[in-house]
């Protein structure tokens, strides 16, 4: 078995640069503040610094102003646990990316890459493309592969791409410093090995096993097997958590709705780039506020179809957030991503190519952006007899497309020894002579005045339309929602349909509320 | 003094493509895309132009609601991807369904005055769908030209037939194909009680293929050019153009 692991050095700064990727290569320190008992807080120190900051001579525990004395272009971060967790997350993600299941440790992912050989021409080769894609997702890691776990865990503190060959071990463990076996080593043995002269695993190997046992313990006996190469550390992978999430926290509450979407605009990319890892996409998102008034604020956002793309999602985010502005001041956010397969257009042979999935998606996404989740979709009948009620539903590109019930295409009967039909004949076989009419309606319908005469509407008159009644079909009454009540203690509806020519030409179809004594204009045939 | 009279050569103009003056009406041929109605297929020399912006004008009850109901219908039933983009939510499911159009199938954009050109924009430029019918209600907004130029172009590069309906004609010569509908007159059963049978009205081609294949004004356009010519110069009052009749039934026949 060959086991990759995947190691993020300086994990809680490595986080920070993710959100700030324009710090990379320059002088940057994190701080913690402590609070007392007294509730007082603490000045802020440094615990962490980049190479560019020690070079600078700042070093973790000087006080923030410390640090700025010692290198005035020095940039002050504050640790966030939700960055490194995000960090650590995203790793994961990458991990996924290379296999099924993966094992996971704080800042660390091993994974089993004996399968990757057919993909990859050499293993040095797919530790670059490890490396590679890792910096997709702002992470600048080490990667080293063994053929056990925790060979692989001390290469990975010897250098950024360490390949240990199967069976060479204790030969490639050999040269490296003794204190790499601990992540540090403890004080007592690290005075131990400085007091007997032992720099390098390979010297500490070369120890008998009896003698370190005897004179370093448990801890020691189980030091000195790993730096002769034996190790029975088990690999216990697992299946990858259902969601991604990315969070952040904001220095000063947000109130406008453009900075906020920048923010999230960063949000939104480190998820999409991390469910590319896996080769996933994104199907929804939950958006989670926490406000200054120390509420939180949830929010929704699905999509029709999983999509890669960050656009979409922003505008149906800043949809919502205009919809329904938050209560008070944003202090942060994490975003909840539910990964889904981006399906692949199965072409047909026999129909027509459409919209590609995810491309559909996105249009849709776009469109809802543009007039509203609420306004696009499949249409879809409701389960009442008011006419006027029209629901929306996910539109589907697959459904079948056979025609609904009621339709007017009734296919021709053949007849016994008929001569084949010429093309064009085919081709017209299934045009119709007299297509339904069809009815546009007013949504809402439009209340109207009516001028009723023994035989029914005589004349009709409504914001925009005036016009006789020459003919009037009906009335059709039509009762339900009979188990319901209204304000007015009426059960459920009751009207009279009327189908009117009118004298501006116009057909229209009118009701008769008969329980409140108003007539509506529910539309016209055209 | 006559100006030379210089013949072409030939290879010249294979060479550089030139079209000669003669041969600029012609279109080259274009699928169909049939709406399922006989007597507006026969006008559109087989259906919709594919790739093309056409469109379908009638006022209240003159039957537009229904022909583009009966092309999305038909575009389904032959697996294109189709959409509606509706300016006031008009759309009837019940009647829609009666119509042959499987609802799932339909992508359904309830827009306003303001999102309607965008928001076919974007289904047209999205590619894939084979009709993209846009519907405009009673007040189409007021849309300039080289917005419907650039609609036509996008259908033609992505191959998406574009069926514009509004109450009278708005893309001018821009579309490829056009049908106005006129003289509607609904058909009432007046035996006893008045019962609601139908709607009949004339398909006037206003633009459209002409059985020589050249493009240009339909016969309903042209006859209205030279009644107007006609009538202009004092000669009779202008004649009936040429228009096929279509009847719409409100009931399963």
């Amino acid at each position: 078995m060959r086991l990759a692991c995947l190691f993020i050095p300086q994990l809680p700064l490595q986080a920070a640069l993710r959100r700030w990727p324009e710090l990379r290569g320059t002088a940057v320190a994190l701080t913690v503040t402590h609070i007392g008992r007294d509730g007082r807080r603490s000045q802020p120190r440094i615990v962490t610094v980049s190479a560019e900051a020690r070079r600078a001579g700042v070093r973790p525990g000087l006080t923030a102003a410390q640090g700025m004395a010692a290198c005035a272009g020095l940039s002050l971060l504050p640790m966030a646990e939700v960055d490194v967790a995000a960090a650590d997350a995203a790793l994961g993600d990458l991990g996924f990316g290379f296999a099924p299941r993966i094992e996971r440790e704080p800042g660390r992912v091993f994974l089993q890459v004996d399968d990757l050989g057919a993909l990859y021409p050499s293993e040095a080769v797919l530790a670059q493309t490890i490396a590679a894609r890792a910096l997709r997702v702002g992470l600048g890691i080490r990667v080293a592969i063994a053929a056990h776990k925790s060979i692989a865990r001390i290469a990975t503190r010897a250098g950024e791409r360490v390949l240990v060959p199967a069976g060479g071990e204790s030969a490639a463990l050999a040269p490296l410093p003794v204190r790499l076996l601990g992540e540090p080593l403890s004080a007592t043995l690290t005075e131990t090995f400085a007091r007997w002269g032992i720099a390098t695993i390979g010297a500490f190997a070369a120890l008998p096993a009896s003698e370190v046992s005897l004179r370093l313990g448990t801890e020691g006996a189980h030091l000195h097997r790993l730096a002769r190469g034996e190790d029975d550390e088990p690999f216990l992978p697992a299946l990858p958590v259902d969601a991604v999430e990315e969070g952040l926290g904001l220095d000063e509450a947000i109130t406008e709705l453009e900075p906020l979407a920048f923010v999230l605009r960063g949000l939104l990319d480190r998820v999409l780039a991390r469910l590319t890892c896996r080769t996933l996409g994104c199907a929804g998102i939950t958006l989670r506020l926490r406000l200054d008034s120390r509420a939180f604020d949830l929010r929704e956002i699905q999509l029709a179809a999983p999509t890669r793309e960050a656009a979409p999602l922003l505008q149906l985010v800043r949809l919502d957030l205009t919809r329904r502005p938050p209560d008070a001041p944003i202090t942060e956010l994490l975003v909840v991503a539910r990964p889904a397969r981006v399906r692949a257009a199965q072409l047909d042979l026999l129909r027509p190519a459409g919209p590609a999935p995810d491309r559909l998606a996105a249009t849709i996404a776009r469109l809802a952006a543009l007039v509203g989740p609420e306004n696009v979709g499949a249409p879809r009948c409701e389960n009442t007899w008011r006419e006027e009620a029209v629901g929306l539903t996910t539109f589907q590109l697959s459904a079948p497309a056979e025609p609904a019930r009621g339709s007017h295409r009734r296919p021709r009967t053949p007849v016994a020894n008929a001569t084949p039909p010429t093309p064009k004949e085919s081709a017209n076989a299934n045009a119709m002579d007299h297509p339904a009419l069809n009815i546009r309606r007013f949504r809402p319908p439009e209340e109207i005045e009516v001028m009723v005469g023994p035989d029914g509407p005589m004349a009709l008159r409504g914001k925009e339309t005036t016009a006789r009644i020459l003919v009037a079909a009906g009335p059709y009454r039509l009762s339900s929602e009979w188990w319901q009540s209204d304000a007015h203690g009426h059960n459920g509806f009751s009207r009279d349909y009327w189908d009117v020519h009118a004298s501006d030409g116009a057909i229209y179809r009118l009701h008769h509320d008969r329980h409140h004594d108003r007539w509506f204009l529910d539309g016209y045939y055209d | 003094m006559a100006l030379p009279n210089v013949k072409l050569d030939e290879a010249l103009v294979a060479e550089l493509r030139l079209v000669p003056a003669s041969r600029l009406g012609q279109e080259p041929s274009r699928p169909r895309l049939p709406t399922g109605i006989r007597a507006v297929d026969g006008g559109l020399g087989g259906g919709w132009p594919a790739a093309a912006l056409s469109e379908l004008a009638g006022h209240r009850s003159a039957g537009r609601t229904s022909i583009l109901y009966a092309s999305l219908a038909a575009a389904i039933a032959r697996g294109q991807a189709v959409a509606l983009v509706d300016a006031l939510g008009a759309f009837d499911p019940r009647s829609a369904e009666a119509a042959g159009i499987p609802l799932a199938r339909l992508l359904w954009i309830r827009a306003s005055a303001r999102t309607l050109l965008p928001a076919a924009d974007l289904l047209v430029a999205a590619g894939g769908f084979g009709l993209v019918a846009i519907d405009c209600g009673e007040r189409p907004p007021r849309v300039p030209t080289a917005a419907w130029v650039r609609l036509q172009q996008i259908a033609e590069k992505q191959g998406t037939a574009v069926v514009l309906a509004a109450p009278w004609r708005m893309a001018g010569a821009v579309a490829r194909a056009a049908i106005v509908l006129r003289d509607a007159r609904p058909r009432f059963l007046t035996a006893g009680r008045p019962l609601l049978l139908g709607l009949e009205a004339r398909v006037g081609i206003s633009r459209g293929m002409a059985a020589n294949g050249n493009w240009g004004a339909g016969p309903a356009a042209r006859a209205d050019a030279d009644a107007d010519a006609t009538s202009a110069a004092g000669g009779p009052a202008r004649a009936e153009p040429e228009a096929d009749v279509v009847r719409f039934w409100s009931r399963p026949a």
